[in-house]
């Protein structure tokens, strides 16, 4: 059982040290004090205006990571969740504007609008895969591609508001916008945005849908033996409809923190990146609701503090080779240590072995579950 | 002649694990003739033709191909010894044409270019000259079986094998492109190649071979010509079993029909129907038993069953038709399945057993409460069916894979039998498991027969089928060929509607 937590925990620690081992090497050879850039990122990190930014700018990773790991845990890769979450943002904008009703009804509705839309985005790869067999890895791209242009036209003939030099929709007042969850009031900028409450909402539901419901096993067979689903009569052409419809809704929330928090119209400051720094901390979480949190708050932090430099004069790129290396060595991390664990069980095995060897005719000792126990004989 | 033998195995070996599936076989081929090999599922015909293709090493013994000593270390030290190999399960590219499979790997032009001009042109020459009707352009595919066949040949053909393999080539054929395959198989030989053909359809070895050795249980049990004997004599050197006294029950079968199929036809259309036409019954409190050699159309009666496959005609569950409803349908209203292949679809190695005890059952209680998986219902579960089975190596939280293969199965039937269902469909139920598991299964599927439980037993163990059926259907080319009474049939009758030597008119139920 230790062990189990154990490996379940070195690999983010060993992700993170490693892309900090990467970091310190480019700081090094382009003749800056890693030592010092650090210390400047960590002061500026933990100031409370940073880390309530931070927070904040790790909802929508959260989102955005959740999302992917509802398709992963699937055996889907989701990359579509861009599309589709610049879809539903611009649907939610639209809705959130224009809807003439109080806001304890309006934002449910947003919200529920988002999340129709990003699933209907993501419909499209589910029924191609199940129906013409191709990937959803590169339809759920190709929806991408199709989303940007489908929200330039939309935006350019239809939901533009006024004329001349604006390009957004029309402004979504205080009834329509996600109120703040709590001003902190120490300092600049400290207010928590309601979101957070969302993104807890949303990471309950996945959890308690994917490992506690029949819905979530029958997930969880049809990924890990399509065959022994189908002879168990779990349809698993469905299970993909499904795990892509889900992995949408959640994507379409990814962009409202930005429209209803921030910019408060659908304009071209949404970023467009989410996705993938999401994916690298569902990678980080191994696809658990809160590993994934842990992962989207350390992305954010490290995208935070990272800022700081350029006013030190050393290079902000640190931040994004940081995330950059976090996304390739998720995966060597998870290796490795897979790799180490069974090394070690078979350590154990060996041992076991060897000492039942030396005493012919004793009885093998119980499982092998405690390794301390093993080192006392 | 002593330069006309072209294959010379000598005390070949081949062990896989403790299992030998050849144990000292001599095996002399001559040029400009078609050996036969024959011999019943698992006598390890396979093995020993992918020993002499080089895709397996012989533990002991040796090869000798034109009077030279071989040691093949792969499939292309064969190849350029002149052996070619055309698999039962074809190995081509979809994708690319015809004469871009049969090149493959062995392009005529430089590494940088193929010279396709040369090639299309050899592959189609090839195929003229030996009447094979194939478009060389054509995708792979666009063509049948018989097609994909030709292009298997082809490639063999293309890289001047002068020893050709066909592991059971007529099984996926119809009768006419049977007739043809052997036509040029004759061409092959009169053109001086030997031809080294894998079947149990002991009509056609009969009218085509030259010279025909008999495999059983991994060893030579024959060797014979056609003149020199009857297809009777084969099939009871084929297939020999003890035939075990059927222990006599105390509860006679019931007479309500449980499952029943009415002319279930399983296949692609314009290829042979894997299962054709068939019809059976199975009452309550009865086990029913399959026959047949594998790949006669048991799979696929098995998937249709469970609502796998697509299939024509009527399958019915206690006299309601079930055959537009859904597997998850069929397996709610009381069938239980035991699968061919446990690790393909009985169990999920990477789960725990208290996830495997759910499979099939989840969507009921105590697994299902509500929307909700019931962990520690479905742990339940697993320790009821570790407990009354006698499951080793784990408890409800321990990985399927951790458990032995015998356990496995256990765990699978004591699953299946656990869940009160009416109808059993059971595929090799005690496959690959010890003497002990074995007879705790068969005294599982005897008590809850007895219990009124209706079984549909496919098996490849003669043994078991005569040992637990009440009647015994026999399959061959995906039909029934016969219904016999287990109590009384001789293991060479058996043999001969196994082979297609014998068919009872009107034998279906």
């Amino acid at each position: 059982m230790i062990r189990r937590i154990a490996v379940t925990l070195a690999g983010p620690v060993v992700s993170v040290l490693l892309a900090l081992l990467v970091t310190t090497l480019f700081l090094t050879f382009g003749g800056y004090s890693a030592a010092s850039a650090y210390e400047v990122m960590w002061n500026y990190g933990i100031e409370p205006a940073s880390l309530v930014s931070a927070l904040n700018n790790a909802v929508p990773l959260y989102l955005a990571g959740v999302a992917a790991a509802f398709a992963l845990r699937m055996g889907l890769f989701n990359i579509g969740v861009d599309g589709q979450y610049r879809v539903a943002a611009l649907a939610g904008a639209v809705v959130a504007a224009n809807l003439p009703l109080p806001l304890a009804l309006r934002l449910p509705i947003t919200l529920l609008v988002c999340c129709l839309v990003g699933a209907l985005w993501a419909l499209v790869p589910a029924l191609l895969k199940v129906y013409r067999g191709v990937s959803e890895v590169i339809t759920s791209i190709l929806m991408n591609a199709i989303a940007t242009t489908v929200v330039a036209i939309l935006l350019a003939d239809v939901f533009r508001s006024g004329g001349g030099q604006n390009t957004g929709t029309a402004i979504i007042d205080a009834e329509g916008a996600m109120p703040a969850l709590v001003d902190l009031g120490i300092g600049n900028r400290t207010t928590i945005s309601g979101f957070l409450l969302v993104a807890i909402a949303v990471g309950i539901l996945f959890y308690l849908i994917q490992y506690r419901t029949v819905f979530g096993f029958t997930l969880q067979v049809a990924s890990k033996s399509p065959e022994a689903a189908e002879s168990a009569g779990i349809r698993v052409n469905r299970r993909i409809i499904w795990a892509m419809l889900g992995s949408g809704a959640i994507a379409g929330l990814v962009g409202l923190p930005h429209v209803l928090g921030t910019a408060f119209r659908f304009d071209g400051t949404l970023p467009t990146d989410l996705m993938f720094t999401g994916l690298a901390a569902a990678l980080l979480g191994r696809s658990h609701p809160i590993g994934i949190a842990f992962g989207a708050f350390v992305l954010a932090f490290v995208e935070r503090s990272s800022q700081v430099l350029g006013l030190v004069k050393l290079p902000t790129e640190v931040g994004s080779v940081f995330m950059a290396v976090i996304l390739l060595s998720s995966a060597i991390g998870y290796w490795l240590t897979e790799r180490a664990d069974q090394r070690i069980a078979l350590w154990n095995a060996l041992r076991r072995r060897r000492a039942a060897g030396r005493h012919p005719g004793s009885p093998p000792p119980p499982t092998p579950s405690a390794p301390g126990m093993e080192a006392a004989r | 002649m002593e330069q006309d033998v072209l294959v010379r195995l000598t005390g070949i070996v081949k062990r896989f694990g403790a299992f030998v599936a050849n144990d000292r076989i001599d095996l002399t081929v001559k040029a400009g003739t078609v050996h036969a090999i024959v011999g019943e599922n698992g006598a390890g015909k396979s093995t020993l033709m992918k020993i002499l293709a080089g895709e397996e090493r012989p533990d002991e013994g040796t090869i000798e191909i034109a009077g030279s000593s071989r040691s093949f270390s792969s499939p292309r030290d064969a190849q350029q010894a002149g052996i070619g190999i055309v698999h039962q399960h074809f190995l081509l590219a979809d994708a690319l044409r015809v004469w871009e499979n049969v090149v493959l790997a062995d392009e005529p032009g430089t590494a940088l270019r193929l010279d396709s001009r040369a090639a299309r042109s050899r592959v189609a020459s090839l195929a003229e000259e030996n009447d094979f009707l194939v478009d060389v352009d054509a995708l792979v595919r666009d063509l049948g079986v018989g097609g994909r066949q030709r292009v298997e040949i082809l490639k063999v053909l293309y890289r001047d094998a002068r020893i050709i393999i066909l592991d059971e080539p007529t099984a996926v054929l119809v009768p006419s492109e049977a007739q043809s395959l052997f036509a040029a198989m004759r061409r092959f030989t009169e053109a001086g190649a030997a031809v080294i053909f894998i079947s149990h359809k002991l009509d056609e070895v009969l009218d085509f071979a030259d010279e025909i050795t008999v495999i059983r249980a991994g060893a030579v049990v024959g060797r014979t010509t056609p003149a020199e004997s009857s297809a009777s004599d084969l099939a009871s050197l084929m297939v020999k079993v003890a035939m075990p006294a059927v222990a006599p029950r105390e509860v006679p079968p019931g007479t309500d029909v449980v499952l029943s199929a009415t002319e279930v036809t399983v296949g692609e259309p314009g290829e042979v129907p894997a299962l054709d036409g068939v019809s059976l019954e199975v009452h309550s409190g009865e086990i029913v038993g399959v026959a047949g050699v594998e790949g006669n159309g048991q799979s696929e009666l098995l998937m249709a069953l469970l609502g796998r496959a697509k299939h024509s005609g009527a399958i019915a569950m206690g006299g309601h038709d079930i055959s537009g409803l859904p597997t998850e349908e069929r397996r709610a209203r009381g069938m239980a399945y035991i699968p061919e292949d446990r690790h393909r679809d009985g169990i999920v190695l990477s789960m725990a057993l208290r996830e495997n005890a759910a499979l099939g059952y989840h969507t009921r209680p105590p697994v299902r409460r509500g929307p909700w998986f019931s962990r520690s219902g479905a742990a339940g579960v697993a320790r009821a069916i570790i407990a009354q089975f006698d499951v080793r190596g784990g408890g409800s939280s321990t990985l399927a894979s951790s458990l032995s293969g015998g356990n496995q199965q256990k765990f699978i039937v004591g699953r299946e039998l656990g869940s009160d269902p009416r109808v059993l469909v059971a595929a090799h139920p005690t496959r690959g498991v010890d003497i002990g598991a074995q007879s705790a299964i068969w005294s599982e599927l005897t008590a809850a027969r007895d219990r009124g439980l209706g079984t549909l037993l496919i098996s490849a163990d003669l043994d078991e089928l005569l040992a637990l059926s009440d009647r015994l259907l026999v399959f061959y080319r995906g039909r029934i060929v016969a219904e016999l009474d287990p109590r009384d049939v001789d293991a060479q009758e058996l043999g001969e509607y196994m082979t297609g030597v014998r068919t009872q008119i009107g034998g279906a139920a």
